[in-house]
């Protein structure tokens, strides 16, 4: 019935469109860099220089960071294109890019492998890459951006490992993909943190309804099970020291790895009855609004602001998932089903937005493709069918536009990232005099990691030379070389290094970085000489020289 | 069979008790929410009250078909509609914005009566009503009192005339079938073309939608128009008698730009606008942009952020939104085949909204033309939809969950309504216990000096004190060379400028006047300093040369008693 919508050739042309926009003016939008991304690229950077992160811990199962902790995946993976590409804004996105173009393919293996249906599997991967949210993430290098990726990979391992346990001749490609099951599941864990709340609970979801599944191949499964253990156990240990145990553990000095022990927790998930009941009503909200992120989030989402196409079309999808699953509750297809739910637990337990909720965005596309497509096959009457592909496609067509024009045009025109900061700091540094040293202003969230990043900083100098306070929760860095930062405005009350204003005080003169509206009155005995300072950019250089 | 009656009977119990718990949800803390009064609501309130007292609007203008209001223009209809109201009541914040209310609950039953003639079907009828009634945009206006808030009523009434005109016309067949139209039938078709100008008087914006709609209309009707070409050519005639002050208004301000020769033998007066609301072509560049900006309005589901007044946290006007692009494509697909003839007016309704889209930019209130079917489109879209499922029990979990979908959706829009959004920082706020306290304070010759920061302060004075309208007319003294009326000042109170509205606006004729006075009671803003008001650095009055008292003070107002030393 479906047969020729979407048509091959259709299904192709808005494929390659669709891959050409996740590459247009790719590493340029969204413009400026974000604290995240300098602060990933440079543990990649210092991976590769060092096999240690920017603290000198080697290998970490996770990143100190600033402070709180960073998920490590992105900066292991992003290893290769810092080597060939350099550290720059390009080769720290490309990871991103790339996975994300890749979730494609996998979105369309995974319906295939459960609905064995061409025409469906197509909408879903037209889905997929037009999707303004996963698009959005697509294009900068937050390390979590990566999750649609794993959490495809995993499901369509688990999908095509489901298939295979009636069959009685495997062939190796068959063993091997149910050995990668467990350890694909693993990735999501480093990738992203959320997903030691749902991840545990979707493996136990599957144990239930799939247990006599697994039995006919145990042994198989038994390896993947073991495997994925082993690749588990750094994260497993790091859990351990941090959040169990909370000191040191006896043979952490045998390990091959390290486990950094953070210097803060990120967030308390049991905060009292009352607050997390108001956490579930604000979170609701958020699901019934269509997933709306407001303005603190405008890198998720622009003028646009929905998210995701047909958003609607995710209770069809439930209810014909549901139905399958009322039916036979070890159907393969009911994955999904299990997905969204144990991916939803987090909105019970602390306050969600788009990213915070990655694991479930993920496969909302898919859901709602099933819903439009189970919508569509539903149907008796030949006319409506027609009238809702019409309706869906020129309801498509003009969403898209409107979020891509607004993307490339005004999109670069928000003040998303810090920008101009590497314009800033190459002036700086190529008017510095010899012995003279550089400051950084404090407005500037992880000021340390920009100058680290641009100037492409040696890690190992970095890690000798660095001079920290980690009495606040945060790493806060007063100065490495010829870098002096004037203070740091994440920690709360904002805080003056007072010891880097006082050593600057002593220099006869030095180059400072600064917002164009910034003042430094400390230095009122120091005349100033600007260097560079535009309309154009965001910042100035200026010298001071003692009178 | 006795099951299924127990059903409907059953279904028939839940419709009336939430058509019950939605009458009381629309009246539930009237007056009271949304918080505080808006300019728009102050200027309409205090023309009904003027055309009640003087049979004038607050400028002394005879029953004028638009009023000059702020100096470019406000829709009339809803101040004489409101003028009952104000009888009955009096002057207040919420006698004002009954009418908003009754005709918002009025419009249901022509939704019902729209509904019926769509789809035969109770179920669809059901839907219609209650979707109207719940739809959280509809709610929210029918709650204060901006002049088109009424639109919706206008509209639904319209579409069922004409839907009902001509469904008994075509009676769902190509041609003109031989009817006769009995005395009821007949009226119906007489009150058609007169209903649009009614939308005309109550939003002008219409001008550009309702040309559109009758053209197509007389297209695609021409054999049945000119089957009852009498009655329609009466129709029509109403149309323009009606609107004839209108016409007029537009042929002064908008065609001559000058005075009428008849105007003297009117029995009503037609003002002349100081300032035209927005140009319609702004430049091929400036339109395009403004056609972006509106595409990505309607794309996003027609979601407001930064007008709390239209939009909860919620951010939703409309449930099941995408499902009218079906229920539009749907009846536009019938009407094309002629299946549905009757299904027509609708559909070019619809289609006519999108007119202003081209011209200006819009939001909630100014597309609320097409706001007011889109409930009934979507229940059309549901619908066609439900009814076309084949799988009985695939069909059964679908309305479940769409049930489920929009009590959740309905749970956390009226929650937030009626717990949070009270809090939300939208109208003007605490304004009549200032002015009552500057009216106790001051003595009988004393002046009152109002702050220039409230934009049309003296609107929300004149509100809250029931000014007198003949006084003001008499009493009066204003600036009419700007864009809006700067109004200075008016027997026992002096505007000190109008910053807000008009840049850095200020009178300085009633700075020169204060300085005169012995002693004058102020009302400012919370945070305002009277002696802040300066040109070259010089402040305007030199306050060290008074003695204050502050007598009134909340979070944004204070009144304070200036007497020389």
């Amino acid at each position: 019935m479906l047969n020729t919508i979407p048509s091959k050739t259709i299904f192709y042309v808005l494929l390659i469109f669709g891959i050409f926009l996740r590459f247009l003016h790719f590493g340029n939008i969204p413009t400026g860099f974000h604290g995240d991304e300098a602060s990933i690229g440079y543990e990649a950077f210092s991976l590769l220089e060092t096999g240690a992160d920017r603290w000198g811990f080697k290998f970490p199962a996770y990143f100190l960071s600033w402070g709180s902790g960073q998920n490590t995946l992105y900066g292991y993976l992003s290893v290769p294109f810092v080597y060939v590409f350099g550290l720059n804004e390009f080769s720290v996105r490309l990871l991103s890019g790339v996975l994300g173009i890749a979730c494609v393919p996998m979105v369309y293996w995974l319906c295939n492998t459960l609905f064995n249906n061409k025409n469906l599997a197509r909408i879903a991967a037209i889905l997929y890459i037009f999707d303004p949210f996963l698009f959005m993430t697509s294009r900068w290098g937050d390390e979590f951006n990566i999750v649609p990726f794993f959490v495809l990979l995993f499901l369509f391992l688990l999908a095509k490992s489901l298939t295979l346990v009636s069959k009685n001749q495997l062939s190796n490609l068959d063993k091997l993909t149910i050995v990668a099951v467990f350890p694909a599941m693993v990735f999501l864990f480093y990738a992203y943190a959320p997903s030691l709340f749902i991840v545990p609970l979707f493996v136990l979801l599957v144990l239930a309804f799939y247990w006599n599944s697994f039995r006919k191949k145990i042994m198989l499964f038994g390896i993947s099970a073991a495997v994925g253990f082993v690749f588990c156990l750094p994260f497993l240990l790091f859990i351990l020291k941090n959040n169990i145990l909370k000191h040191e553990l006896p043979f952490e000095q045998s390990l091959p790895f390290s486990l950094p022990l953070m210097l803060s927790p990120r967030e308390r998930i049991f905060i009292g009855i009352g607050e997390n009941l108001a956490i579930i009503k604000q979170n609701m909200f958020f699901v019934f609004s269509g997933f709306i992120d407001m303005y603190v989030w405008i890198y998720n989402s622009t003028n646009f602001r929905t998210p995701h196409f047909f958003v609607i079309f995710l209770i069809p999808a439930v209810i014909y998932l549901g139905i399958i699953f009322k039916t036979n509750r070890s159907d393969p297809k009911n994955i999904i089903l299990l997905w969204l739910i144990a991916s939803f637990s987090i909105f019970f337990l602390y306050h969600v937005n788009l990213n915070r909720s990655l694991h479930f965005q993920s496969i909302v596309p898919l859901a709602v493709a099933i819903g439009l497509y189970t919508v569509y096959e539903k149907l008796k009457e030949g006319q409506l069918k027609k009238l809702l592909v019409v309706s869906a496609f020129v309801f498509f067509i003009f969403q898209a536009s409107a979020f891509f024009g607004e993307y490339f045009i005004k999109f670069p025109n928000y003040s998303v990232f810090p920008k101009d900061v590497k314009w800033a700091l190459d002036i700086a540094e190529k008017n510095k005099k010899s012995g003279e040293k550089i400051a950084i202003s404090k407005d500037l969230v992880f000021n340390y990691l920009y100058a680290a990043f641009h100037s492409k900083y040696p890690p190992a100098k970095f890690q000798k030379e660095v001079k920290t306070d980690k009495t606040t929760g945060n790493v806060i860095v007063h100065s490495f070389g010829d870098f002096y930062f004037l203070g740091d405005v994440v920690n709360v009350p904002k805080t003056d290094n007072i010891e880097v204003i006082e050593t600057l005080k002593n220099e006869a003169s030095f180059v400072a970085m600064l917002h164009n509206y910034e003042q430094l009155p400390a230095f009122s005995n120091f005349n100033e000489q600007i260097i560079a300072k535009d309309e154009n950019h965001d910042w100035k250089v200026v010298r001071f020289i003692k009178k | 069979m006795r099951q299924t009656f127990q059903n409907i009977d059953k279904i028939k119990i839940g419709f009336f008790a939430l058509l019950v718990f939605g009458v009381f949800l629309r009246i539930f803390k009237f007056g009271v929410l949304p918080v505080g009064l808006n300019a728009d609501e102050a200027s309409i309130g205090y023309e009904a009250y003027s055309l009640l007292k003087t049979g004038a609007d607050r400028w002394g203008i005879k029953l004028p078909p638009y009023f000059l209001s702020f100096g470019s223009g406000q829709n009339t209809m809803y101040a004489y509609l409101s003028v009952p109201f104000l009888y009955f009541f009096d002057l207040s914040q919420t006698s004002i914005r009954y009418l908003s209310a009754f005709l918002g609950l009025a419009t249901i039953p022509f939704v019902y009566l729209l509904a019926k003639l769509i789809f035969k079907n109770s179920y669809f009828v059901m839907a219609c009503v209650l979707l109207y009634l719940f739809d959280p945009y509809l709610f929210m206006i029918s709650r204060w009192a901006l002049e088109y808030n009424i639109l919706p009523f206008f509209v639904i009434v319209s579409l069922y005339l004409f839907t009902k005109t001509f469904s008994n016309l075509t009676f769902g067949s190509q041609s003109p079938v031989e009817i006769k139209l009995d005395f009821s039938n007949k009226l119906i078709l007489l009150s058609t073309f007169p209903s649009l100008a009614l939308i005309i008087y109550t939003y002008a914006s219409a001008l550009f939608i309702v040309p559109v709609f009758v053209l197509l209309i007389l297209v695609y009707y021409w054999r049945e128009i000119w089957a009852e070409k009498g009655l329609f050519i009466a129709s029509i005639s109403l149309f323009v008698l009606l609107l004839s002050p209108f016409i007029l208004f537009i042929l002064k301000n908008n065609i001559l730009k000058s005075d009428l020769s008849i105007e003297q033998y009117l029995p009503f007066e037609i003002p002349k606008m100081l300032s035209n609301r927005e140009e319609v072509f702004k430049g091929m560049s400036g339109n395009l942009a403004i056609i972006k900006k509106n595409i990505i309005f309607v794309f996003s589901g027609f979601k407001e952020f930064d007008r709390a007044f239209n939009t909860t946290k919620f951010y939703n006007p409309h449930l099941f939104l995408l499902f009218s692009v079906l229920g539009l494509v749907y009846l536009a697909n019938q009407v094309i085949k002629r299946t549905n003839k009757h299904f027509a007016s609708i559909v070019f309704w619809t289609i006519s909204c999108f007119i202003p889209f081209l011209f200006f930019e819009m939001n909630l209130n100014r597309s609320v033309h097409l706001q007011a079917v889109i409930p009934v489109l979507s229940v059309v879209g549901l619908y066609v939809l439900f009814e076309n499922i084949a799988d009985l029990n695939y069909k059964k979990y679908i309305i479940i969950g769409v049930l489920g979908l929009a009590s959740i959706q309905s749970v956390l829009f009226y929650g937030e309504y009626f717990n949070r959004f009270p809090n939300y920082d939208q109208f003007v706020l605490n304004f009549e216990p200032a002015i009552k306290a500057a009216n106790q304070t001051k003595k009988p010759d004393e002046k009152i000096v109002l702050t220039s920061y409230l934009v049309f302060n003296y609107l929300f004075v004149n509100f809250y004190e029931k000014y007198p309208p003949a006084q003001f007319h008499k009493t009066l003294k204003a600036d009419y060379t700007h864009p809006n009326v700067a109004v200075h000042s008016y027997e026992g109170y002096y505007m000190l400028g109008d910053v807000a509205n008009t840049g850095y606006y200020l009178n300085l004729e009633v700075f020169e006047k204060v300085k005169k006075e012995k002693s004058f009671v102020a009302l400012l803003l919370g945070n305002e300093k009277i002696g802040g008001y300066e040109i070259d650095g010089k402040s305007l009055i030199d306050t060290t040369l008074y003695n204050q008292n502050t007598v009134h003070q909340s979070d944004q107002w204070k009144v304070v008693r200036f007497e020389k030393k």
